[in-house]
């Protein structure tokens, strides 16, 4: 038994792990992360590139492992990042347990949201949401939800969920979470693992990207104000309030209220993709390819007149 | 473990134990108890990773079969949460081991095992931190260099019992300071599981200059042989006299 004094194992690049039970082989690229339970590589194992994640403390990578295991077996929802090996490698003759997964390419939400667009937002929320759903189904809730922990995959075109080690089975204590994001902190109620203290973090996430909240919020703790004070969150300001004050019990009555909302930005932004069109239209007409065009559908039209007299004049 | 409970020490210090004990003799000590001592050390604002002064945290935590962070104040709350935590984990992997060692006739460490086998230990251990009593001694250094940090320790401490809430087990926690005007430590609280007691304890922030952590240790130590009797409350509010002495 070991004191952990710091989880961070340092791989340099090139490092090749060699598993001490199932011997397969990774060689380390970069690294991705560190966070205080571990550290996150890209690696290059014998079946493509991999997120390779190793921890002095063992038990932080078995719990994690298990996790996404147990999420894996969600039927049809994809929820984590696909688990492909458990194992342990020595390291400078020290031995460390590792898990490796997939690579997720995706941009922090951060960098992809723009202040107004609720349309996106929304859509995305709601994919959250119905994550979020599967993983209450499967008797757990998510924990340590947090902006840094949502990334847009560019692949999928979805969000994804990443980093999976706050999962925590419903009715026990939360165990690892992020001040800012947590009820017990905002005093909106326990630390306790049910399907509301996650959707209190949705809402929480949501806030994070309104650069009002995230400048009051670290002093001021009145949350039903500061939803008031977020200015580019207008529209969802009744069901942020709905989510921090605890009166969503299910994901999905999160998800139902969100499919109900109608932003007024979107007409105006389909006028303005309207006006767009005719602009390009009017562009065309002096386009030879477009002449071609008429002269072409000119030609049939002609034709088809012609044959319908010819067959007219036959009988 | 007797009756199913975890005994534990929370120091919260900025290190540089100049007077007294040697705090990693007596943490030692403390450990062969079967309570485990554990240090969260907290760094200046303009203090880079692991300064030498705060070498001692992880040498203390270390000897008391403990876990050590060292962290920046507002990083507090967070860290005594997840140090409580692991501590607890941890001291349970201990008794864990010790069966495995019961059934395999030779010494086991968890990390000898393979990943399923892991696995199942591991959901024990889990299910065991959840249920289990708890006990912490909480042991807060208001030696002159503290002084700002006492809203931050008064915040993390509130935070802390709003976990333990959320536990199925039963939890039990006593505040210590040091040091004193007279004595080398003083108990505040006596064991209790009420979150409301804290604030009475901070109503304002006292700090002396030296820093007898080995000896605080000692002497606080004896409060786990105290019965806990649970509605009977006692507390001193933490000694303001004390800073002229600096």
């Amino acid at each position: 038994m070991t004191s952990s004094i710091h989880p961070t194992v340092r791989l340099a690049d090139r490092t090749t792990l060699v598993g001490k039970w199932h011997k397969r082989r990774y060689q380390v690229i970069g690294r991705i992360g560190e966070g205080s339970r571990g550290s996150i590589y890209l690696v290059q194992g014998s079946r493509g590139r991999f997120a390779l994640k190793i921890s002095k403390d063992s038990s932080v990578i078995t719990r994690e492992a298990k996790i996404l295991k147990v999420m894996r077996k969600v039927q049809g929802v994809q929820l984590g990042p696909f688990l492909f090996d458990v194992d342990d490698a020595v390291i400078h003759q020290t031995s460390y347990s590792f898990y490796v997964m997939e690579y997720i390419e995706g941009i922090q939400i951060k960098d992809w949201y723009q202040p107004g667009k609720f349309n996106q937002l929304a859509t995305v929320m709601k994919q959250l949401l119905f994550q979020l759903h599967h993983i209450h189904q499967a008797g757990y809730i998510f924990g340590d939800l947090k902006l840094e922990n949502l990334l847009i995959d560019r692949k999928r075109k979805r969000i994804r969920l990443v980093d999976f080690g706050g999962v925590t089975k419903i009715g026990r204590s939360v165990r690892e979470y992020t001040s800012q994001y947590d009820r017990g902190y905002w005093q909106m109620g326990e630390r306790r693992a049910e399907p509301s203290y996650d959707l209190f973090a949705v809402a929480m996430c949501m806030l994070q990207l309104d650069s009002m909240f995230r400048k009051n919020g670290a002093t001021n703790k009145n949350l039903m104000r500061l939803i008031d004070q977020s200015q580019t969150l207008v529209p969802f300001h009744s069901i942020l309030k709905k989510a921090v004050s605890g009166s969503y019990t299910h994901a999905t009555e999160m998800k139902r209220d969100l499919d109900r909302l109608r932003f007024p930005q979107q007409r105006k932004n389909r006028r303005r993709i309207g006006a767009h069109s005719m602009a390009h239209a009017s562009h065309q007409a002096s386009d030879p390819t477009y002449k071609n065009e008429l002269i072409g559908i000119t030609a049939v039209f002609m034709g088809q007149v012609f044959l319908f007299v010819g067959i007219y004049y036959w009988f | 473990m007797g009756k199913g409970t975890i005994r534990q020490i929370l120091l919260i210090t900025d290190g540089c134990s100049n007077q007294g004990e040697d705090p990693v003799r007596v943490s030692e000590q403390i450990a062969q108890q079967g309570i485990s001592v554990n240090v969260i050390g907290v760094m200046e604002d303009d203090q880079t990773e692991n300064p030498t002064g705060l070498a001692e945290v992880n040498e203390i935590a270390q000897a008391g079969n403990g876990v050590s962070r060292i962290v920046y104040a507002e990083e507090l709350s967070e860290t005594v949460q997840m140090v409580t935590q692991k501590a607890m984990t941890q001291t349970i992997q201990g008794y864990v081991s010790q069966e495995l060692k019961g059934i395999f006739g030779k010494e086991m460490r968890e990390e000898d095992l393979p990943p399923d086998t892991k696995e199942e230990v591991q959901e024990i251990v889990e299910e065991l931190g959840e249920t289990v009593d708890l006990q912490v001694l909480i042991l807060i250094d208001t030696s002159a260099s503290m002084q700002d940090k006492m809203s931050a320790v008064r915040e993390s401490l509130n935070d802390m019992v709003i976990s333990l809430k959320s536990r199925m087990g039963s939890y039990y926690f006593s505040i210590y300071q040091f040091p004193t005007r007279r004595k080398i430590t003083k108990q505040l609280l006596s064991w209790t599981n009420r979150g409301a007691d804290i604030a009475k304890v901070f109503p304002k922030l006292a700090t002396g200059g030296i820093t007898p952590t080995g000896s605080a240790l000692k002497e606080a130590v004896k409060i786990f042989d105290q019965e806990v009797i649970g509605e009977e409350v006692d507390y001193d509010i933490i000694d303001t006299s004390y800073r002229s002495s600096s």
